[in-house]
């Protein structure tokens, strides 16, 4: 089988070489290879506009498609449009998320809205380079919290995420952390005063 | 990956699923209702397709409330299940 190794290669070129391939005559079974989320969308994305059958593994960090001919093939002549590369991450945009609950009032509500709001995150094209979680914010970085999804996909997609030192510790859940590092005060007030900060 | 909305007529009803399907071990994920449904700040909860005989099953044992189920996919247009 034909393998396209695309470790290393930003969009476009994963799908320039992956249509390559599949509109070769000889294409019968190809193997693609590439190491990024962006990547790995587009390609999926051109495989089910070329009418290619195909399945997706994830191995060690790389995204492996293993694609067959079914048909015959579909010519995908619209520009590649790096869609995941379309999300920018400011750098100058920084988050202080200082409880679990977003907002005051009801903490079943605060807790419903809280997970709302990251997982919005994860959808808007805009992401902050930061989000640090404060006090019993750290309760949303670490075991038992149920937007670690959300997290972990965020910080995949270039946002850092940092948590207090002291508070994980002050909650016993220094050990416990499952997304992003940990961070101090020092650290966070520097932040603070280097980028646009919200406090949510 | 197909999933399924479910969304509601009030936030308490939302609240009262998600604790229903975590009691019941179903992956639901907590959304925004998309813009595409509503214009209001509304909440709603995303599960995998896989689950729809388990959530039509809830729903007709009373367990939890919906105001109307979505089946959408990455390409996020929602169409409604009857």
């Amino acid at each position: 089988m034909k393998v396209v190794d695309c470790k290393g290669l930003t969009c476009p070129k994963p799908v320039i070489l992956t249509k390559k391939a599949v509109e070769d005559p000889d294409f019968d079974e190809i193997e693609v290879i590439v190491d990024n989320q962006a990547s790995r969308e587009n390609v999926k994305k051109f495989l089910q506009s070329a009418n290619v059958d195909f399945n997706m593994e994830e191995k060690d960090g790389l995204y492996h498609f293993y694609a067959k001919k079914k048909g015959e093939i579909k010519k995908v002549d619209e520009p590649v449009v790096c869609s995941i590369s379309n999300i920018s991450v400011d750098q100058g945009l920084t988050y202080i998320i200082s409880s679990d609950k977003l907002g005051t009032g009801d903490d079943k509500l605060g807790a419903m809205l809280m997970k709302s709001f990251i997982y919005s995150l994860t959808e808007i094209t805009e992401k902050p380079g930061t989000v640090i979680f404060l006090n019993s914010g750290v309760k949303l970085t670490t075991e038992g919290s149920d937007v670690l999804d959300s997290l972990k996909k965020l910080e995949e997609l270039g946002t850092e995420i940092l948590s207090c030192g002291t508070c994980l510790d002050f909650y016993g859940l220094k050990e416990k952390l499952v997304v992003g590092s940990v961070t101090n005060m020092y650290t966070i007030v520097e932040k603070m005063n280097a980028t646009k900060t919200i406090k949510i | 990956m197909k999933n399924i909305l479910i969304t509601f007529d009030s936030t308490n009803y939302a609240i009262q699923c998600e604790a229903v399907l975590k009691e019941k071990g179903i992956k639901g994920q907590i959304m925004p209702t998309p813009r595409e449904i509503t214009k209001s700040c509304g909440i709603s909860i995303r599960v995998d397709y896989e689950e729809i005989e388990n959530i039509k099953g809830l729903i007709n044992d009373g367990k939890i409330k919906v105001k109307m189920l979505y089946s959408f996919g990455e390409e996020r247009i929602f169409e409604p299940i009857l």
